[in-house]
């Protein structure tokens, strides 16, 4: 008898999830921004880079672009851009741990334009208190959001 | 002897500021324009300031304006890229009409809970100099909006578009309305709005199949994302919306010791 009543408990929760809330469940919203932390350093571990893009999947920041000291609002755009089109490439989600660049092969003669809120970034990122990034050391940050790239619901 | 000559030196030199500056200054109340509002103020009796009417430049940005979180009008902040559209002031070019960068129909507020449609701003701009015995020894340019055009509309409270709450997105990292620091770009919760943008959703939307349109690096799309491996559309929408052109790019990793190609496909990249 004790157990009929709590097999028709537990089928009552399971059946009706939502019931007493009075909302529809909830579906898990997938993010349309996703963060990238930007730093600076005083020397980028990479020789003749003018930015690094980092991809990390097992420690957060996930994504980190580092910057040289005198980085300019062109720079910033440029190492912003890379990431995108890393993000198309590999997913919004990086599946595995690397420092990347990209190489334009064909299909711009253009210069990148610029981003509107780069500069106002750079300004921000040089007045930021320095904050510990691992596996990159203690240097001032800031997190930006970017559009995702990768399709929802598209296979990565 | 030689203190002497100092002396008569200086005098000499405030003597001839007396009587230069008025030329120096004569053409102002001769325009009948801005010129109007140069002003004079000594400090000393051989230094002074002078305030007088410069040219506007073509951008205002939020170094010029002295801030940089954005231009704060009726309880938001704004954006503070600034391209001037309209000069008011023929003779010195000093008074000048300001939109924002790309010339939108509107902006969204840095907090995303206001619009300002039309946005405008009319821009004074003046330049100080700091005067000490006949030389300018600092000077520091003045930008000062004198009237905000367009009008500014709360979102929450019903003003985006005859709805309370928008769900379109602002996708578009060369918007000028695009906040880098927004966690979101879709309202909807706190009567938030969003940027005008183009229409398109963002760049992790779109069909399951595309237009499957083969692009070839430096073509437009339209706004539509490539397949990576093959360059044909694919029914995503580019964040770049219709600046969205397709580039056959290489991605290299670093391996500790050298860049190692981890392959190479088409993209679309503003």
């Amino acid at each position: 008898m004790f157990s009929r009543i709590l097999g028709v408990l537990t089928a009552a929760f399971a059946l009706f999830p939502a019931s007493g809330t009075g909302q529809a469940p909830k579906t898990l919203a997938t993010p349309s921004r996703i963060p990238v932390t930007i730093a600076v350093v005083e020397r980028l571990s990479v020789a003749g880079a003018p930015f690094l893009v980092l991809r990390r999947t097992d420690v957060a920041p996930r994504d980190v672009i580092l910057l040289p000291t005198g980085a300019d609002a062109r720079l910033l755009s440029e190492a912003v851009q890379t990431l995108l089109v890393a993000r198309q490439a590999g997913g919004d989600t990086a599946v595995a741990s690397a420092a990347l660049r990209v190489r334009p092969q064909r299909g711009r003669t253009s210069q990148r334009p610029v981003l509107p809120w780069a500069q106002r970034v750079l300004a921000d990122l040089r007045r930021a208190e320095a904050r510990p990034i691992e596996g990159v050391g203690s240097v001032p940050t800031v997190e930006i959001w970017l559009p995702r790239q990768t399709r929802r619901g598209a296979p990565r | 002897m030689h203190s002497n000559t100092r002396v008569w030196w200086r005098a000499l030199t405030s003597a001839s500021l007396a009587v230069l500056l008025p030329f120096h200054l004569l053409p102002a109340p001769l325009t009948g324009q801005s010129d109007s509002s140069t002003i004079v103020q000594y400090t000393a009796p051989d230094e002074y300031q002078v305030t007088r009417p410069m040219a506007c430049p073509l951008q205002l940005t939020g170094g010029f304006l002295g801030f940089f979180f954005g231009y704060e009008h009726a309880g938001h902040e704004w954006t503070d890229q600034w391209e001037r559209d309209k000069v008011l002031d023929p003779v010195n070019h000093s008074l000048a009409e300001y939109v924002p960068d790309g010339d939108p129909l509107y902006i969204v507020s840095r907090d995303g809970e206001a619009r300002w449609y039309n946005p405008r701003l009319t821009v004074r701009c003046t330049v100080t100099e700091w005067w000490s015995r006949g030389r300018i020894v600092r000077a520091r340019d003045s930008y000062k909006v004198v009237n905000n055009g367009g009008n500014v509309v709360e979102c929450g409270a019903g003003g985006g578009g005859g709805t309370g709450r928008e769900l379109a997105e602002v996708t578009n990292p060369f918007a000028s309305s695009y906040d880098p620091y927004a966690s979101s770009d879709v309202s909807g919760v706190d009567g938030t709005c969003s940027g005008i943008e183009d229409g398109t959703s963002g760049g992790g939307t779109g069909t399951s199949t595309g237009s499957g349109t083969q692009y070839q690096p430096g073509d437009y799309t339209g706004g539509e994302t490539v397949d990576w491996g093959t360059g044909q559309g694919n029914g995503g929408t580019s964040v770049c919306g219709t600046m969205a052109i397709v580039e056959y790019v290489c991605i290299d990793v670093w391996d500790g010791t050298a860049w190692v190609e981890w392959g190479c496909g088409y993209v679309t990249a503003c």
